[in-house]
């Protein structure tokens, strides 16, 4: 199971922003202009293309141990409609 | 929660800019918070050097912008700058006294997706509003009201600054709002700009506070801007911000490039650089000013049992009437409540 979920991208959803801090995650929803705080540390990555497209991954240098608390954190995520599957 | 993330380390760029982009304005309200930069004339930022902000804001992946002034859409090339913002993705929204929404600028604003407007009104009646805001002022904006629901503009806010005078209103302006498809979004009143000259008149009796704290707490929808924590209620605890975001996570710009902490706090001791000066990044990260505000420590707070909830509340206020930060807010719910219990208790 986790071997076919930590190779998943993951988009934001419409209206959602992130950027990178240093206790992990902040997320922005401009519709509702409401934050979410994520305490990701260096869990999941974000990038982005020339486009601005924004893309989350866990990252693949964390034990695996870690690999699940990401999991966990991408779990919560989708449940709150911050990000889909791509 | 919150505070933990904004103050152990400060984030790398502000979540949100206040923008007063322009000097300019149409109206003279009586609690006007930049009544003095329009005074002072010190000029605006060109149509580029405006860009040049965006572009650094954008850099920094600031996600919002409010535009304010003075009245925004006064400014000749506001409209290019609000585009220019949208186009780099970044939020904006509006705060315009409505006196000059017409049906060429409100189709326009349809056009917009990343836009947010708040409308300005002081009262449910035309005689506490243009008390407030100069004669004649209510019939316009209610005019730009109704443009605004007629071109099926969602996203705006009737936005009133509460003071003593129209605290009676707040039933009737929540439905005046609903009746537009707007949201009611309620303002503290704060000693900035003239609001020093009319803060003893206009400010809120103890007996309001409490009540404007319940009203809030009943009415999970009315908009706050994060400007009344100090006295949120449990109902509203996850609604908004526990603490004064000025310089942890927000900012203001002024028309001439100068950048204070919050709208509020525009003194000369709160001065934190100017933008054609230095780079937006290196103030924000690098001010005196701003460092100090992150280590506010009200030390008078640490013990009491709202301490999460406000953290010792808004320090514009406080420092008005202490002249010194690291003083409580004087308009708290905690002391409000001492005060209320102990008037019960003399009663035969």
């Amino acid at each position: 199971m986790e071997n076919t979920i930590k190779n998943i991208s993951y988009s934001l959803s419409k209206w959602v922003r992130v950027r990178k801090e240093t206790f992990g995650l902040l997320f922005y929803n401009g519709k509702e202009a409401k934050l979410t705080f994520v305490k990701s540390g260096m869990l999941i990555d974000v990038s982005n293309d020339k486009d601005k497209i924004y893309r989350l991954n866990i990252n693949n240098e964390i034990k695996e141990k870690e690999k699940e608390k990401a999991h966990l954190f991408i779990k919560i995520l989708l449940k709150k409609g911050l990000i889909n599957e791509t | 929660m919150k505070h933990n993330f904004l103050c152990k380390d400060s984030l790398k760029a502000p979540v949100n800019v206040t923008w007063e982009i322009t000097e300019k304005c149409n109206l003279k309200c009586l609690h006007c918070l930049s009544s003095e930069i329009m005074a002072n004339n010190q000029g605006e930022i060109d149509f580029a050097g405006c860009c040049q902000i965006v572009d650094e804001l954008e850099r920094m992946e600031v996600f919002q912008i409010n535009f304010g002034g003075g009245e925004p859409f006064l400014r000749e090339d506001f409209l290019e700058i609000l585009q220019y913002a949208q186009n780099k993705g970044i939020t904006t929204c509006v705060s315009t006294n409505g006196t000059i929404l017409n049906h060429e600028l409100v189709k326009k604003l349809k056009e917009m997706e990343l836009l947010y407007l708040q409308v300005s009104l002081d009262g449910a009646t035309r005689e506490t509003n243009d008390y407030i805001r100069g004669s004649g002022t209510y019939d316009l904006v209610v005019h730009g009201i109704k443009l605004l629901k007629e071109y099926h503009i969602s996203n705006f806010s009737i936005n009133t600054v509460v003071t003593r005078v129209n605290f009676n209103e707040i039933s009737e302006l929540y439905e005046l709002a609903s009746y537009y498809n707007a949201k009611l979004r309620l303002s503290r009143f704060r000693p900035a700009g003239n609001g020093k000259k009319t803060w003893d008149f206009f400010r809120l009796n103890r007996q309001q506070l409490f009540e404007l704290s319940c009203f809030l707490g009943s009415h999970k929808d009315v908009l706050t801007g994060d400007s009344f924590f100090s006295i949120a209620s449990e109902e509203r605890r996850d609604l908004g911000l526990n603490m004064c975001g000025a310089a942890k996570m927000t900012c203001c710009i002024m028309p001439n490039g100068d950048i204070y902490p919050c709208a509020f706090l525009q003194n000369s001791h709160f001065l934190a650089g100017n933008i054609k000066v230095d780079s937006f990044s290196k103030i924000w990260q690098d001010s005196k000013v701003f460092k100090s505000l992150r280590e506010i420590n009200v030390e008078s707070c640490k013990k009491c049992s709202r301490f999460s909830y406000c953290h010792g509340g808004c320090p514009a206020v406080a420092y008005f009437m202490y002249n010194s930060l690291g003083y409580h807010d004087p308009e708290c719910l905690v002391k409000l409540d001492e005060e209320i219990n102990n008037t019960i208790s003399i009663l035969p």
